[in-house]
């Protein structure tokens, strides 16, 4: 088990115990707290599980990889060089103790 | 897709799970809230359909589980007799039709015009549709008004034909035709033709994208239509027939769709004075109120159909290969064990809409675009005339449309 460090939109923390395997939306979108709502349900197509990486994350997390998730966090408002789709971040070993927050709904 | 060579019969399924509910009969749709919270409790079940056989799912996690399974639920029907009725745009490929990369691909091309970015502009321009079609109702006195001929139909007109498409009277004539003659689609029965007036009308509808498409290909304007024409995504680009079927989708998602929100929305919202006094004195809770109300009172019973395309089961109910699945959100937006006490209103849940607008990759491309146009429209309305209400306290609508729909042809409120 690793565990995710998650801050909801109004600012309170949850250390969310997970399995390092799958993506950080299937985790995040568990948690009724933070209200990640992954409507696409992971084909990087809605863009409301857009999480913030923390910057001493971004390293070892790394960028978008795929087309459709830049092009998705290109049509958002409030994308910054923190933003991931959750459902795009594989979930592994190394990622143990990462902190993120989750994005305004837009 | 290859679909079966014959549509299942009757024999096909167990007969001891079969629903006897006439659907789509004004007995039902008078009953239509009712019976999706019953259908909320129950496990898959069997309908017939002019004698097509089809299984209604309905508790909100067997949704789920149809709604992220594109593998085994597919989107695209067969074209052949006995499959008519689903194809209610005529051999239009609409988006919720298509499934796989053709889909995916589709979507991508689309996506950047529905994105938070491109609908930034847009909202001052519905700010400036609602008041407008507000202005028009005090006009007329202020009194009384009728919510769904007055503001609801008329509101995306304004915004989608207008502001979005940048249509003239007669373009956007065209347009409420081919909205009108959907329903009847839903009448054709299994190796019957459609009728005259819904192919005249798709044809003068056809006729018009296409002389649209050449218009704005030729001489861009800020409208969505050559947004879509110009759209591009590492040099693919929409065929001139995938964007007829594209605006052809948007226009009937946006007209049809919103239409009946809007018509189902303000039913739940207005026979409720207190919440509409809270939203006139909190108009930041505007979005959850609505969100409520859709999810009481949603626009349709049913999804778009799926169809099975492997022999599955779920919550015990056999699914053969070929069986059309009918998803009821309706249904699963009153299951008690996501939804407590479901048949209570209740604007402070949370949360309210987590399928409102669909699951998984067919999820509502349009979801931000309505959402907005729904705040704007309930926030301006309430604050315009903070005592709307039905008129009449006892008024049920008459729903009508096509399998699934629900339609609603007048909705009278009272304003002072």
């Amino acid at each position: 088990m690793i565990k995710i460090l998650a801050t909801s939109r109004d600012g309170n923390e949850v250390k969310v115990p997970a399995e390092p395997t799958g993506s950080l939306m299937q985790v995040l979108r568990d948690i009724p707290e933070l209200n990640v709502r992954a409507d696409c349900g992971g084909n990087a197509a809605c863009a409301t599980c857009h999480v913030f990486i923390r910057s001493d994350w971004t390293t070892v997390v790394g960028p978008p990889l795929s087309d459709d998730e830049v092009d998705m966090l290109d049509g958002l408002l409030s994308t910054t060089a923190q933003s991931r789709l959750a459902c795009q971040v594989q979930l592994e070993p190394a990622l143990d103790g990462m902190a993120v927050t989750v994005a305004p709904e837009e | 897709m290859t679909g079966p060579r014959s549509p299942l019969t009757i024999a096909d399924i167990d007969q001891s799970k079969l629903d006897p509910v006439q659907v789509g009969s004004p007995e039902m749709l008078a009953r239509i809230d009712e019976i999706a919270a019953e259908w909320a409790t129950r496990d898959p079940f069997y309908i017939q359909v002019d004698g097509l056989p089809m299984v209604v799912v309905g508790k909100y996690e067997q949704c789920r589980e149809v709604l992220l399974d594109s593998e085994t639920y597919r989107c695209e029907l067969p074209k052949q007799e006995g499959y008519e009725k689903f194809d209610k745009f005529l051999g239009v490929r609409s988006l919720a039709q298509m499934d796989g990369e053709d889909h995916r691909r589709i979507r991508r091309l689309m996506t950047p015009a529905f994105s938070p970015k491109a609908l930034v502009a847009l909202e001052s321009e519905a700010e400036k549709v609602v008041d407008g079609l507000l202005d028009a109702i005090e006009a007329r006195g202020g009194q009384y008004c009728d919510g769904v001929r007055e503001f609801g139909s008329q509101l995306l007109d304004g915004i989608l034909l207008t502001s979005m498409l940048r249509l003239d009277e007669e373009r956007k004539r065209i347009f409420h035709e081919m909205h009108r003659v959907i329903p009847l689609t839903a009448a054709v029965r299994p190796g019957e033709p459609f009728p005259d007036e819904c192919v005249t009308a798709f044809a003068a509808a056809r006729d018009t994208i296409n002389a649209l498409m050449e218009e704005r290909g030729k001489n861009p304007g800020d409208d969505l239509i050559s947004t879509l024409v110009l759209a591009r995504d590492e040099g693919d680009r929409l065929s001139a027939d995938e964007l007829f079927d594209v605006v052809f989708t948007i226009c009937v998602a946006a007209l049809s769709g919103t239409a009946r929100t809007m018509g189902r929305t303000m039913y739940g919202l207005f026979q409720r004075p207190k919440v509409v006094r809270r939203m006139y004195e909190q108009p930041s809770i505007v979005s959850q109120a609505v969100a409520e109300a859709q999810r009481m009172y949603r626009q349709g019973y049913f999804m778009f159909p799926r169809m099975a395309v492997r022999a599955t089961a779920i919550g015990g109910t056999p699914i053969p290969a070929g069986m059309i699945v009918r998803v009821s959100l309706h249904a699963a937006s009153y299951d008690p064990t996501m939804f407590p006490d479901p048949t209570t209103f209740d604007i402070d849940r949370s949360p309210v809409d987590w399928m409102s607008y669909g699951l998984g990759e067919h999820n509502c491309l349009g979801i931000r675009l309505a959402r907005l146009v729904l705040r704007v429209a309930f926030t301006n309305f309430v604050r315009r005339f903070p005592r709307v209400r039905l008129a009449d306290p006892n008024f049920r609508p008459a729903y009508y449309g096509a399998l699934g729909e629900l339609r609603m042809d007048t909705l009278p409120l009272s304003l002072s």
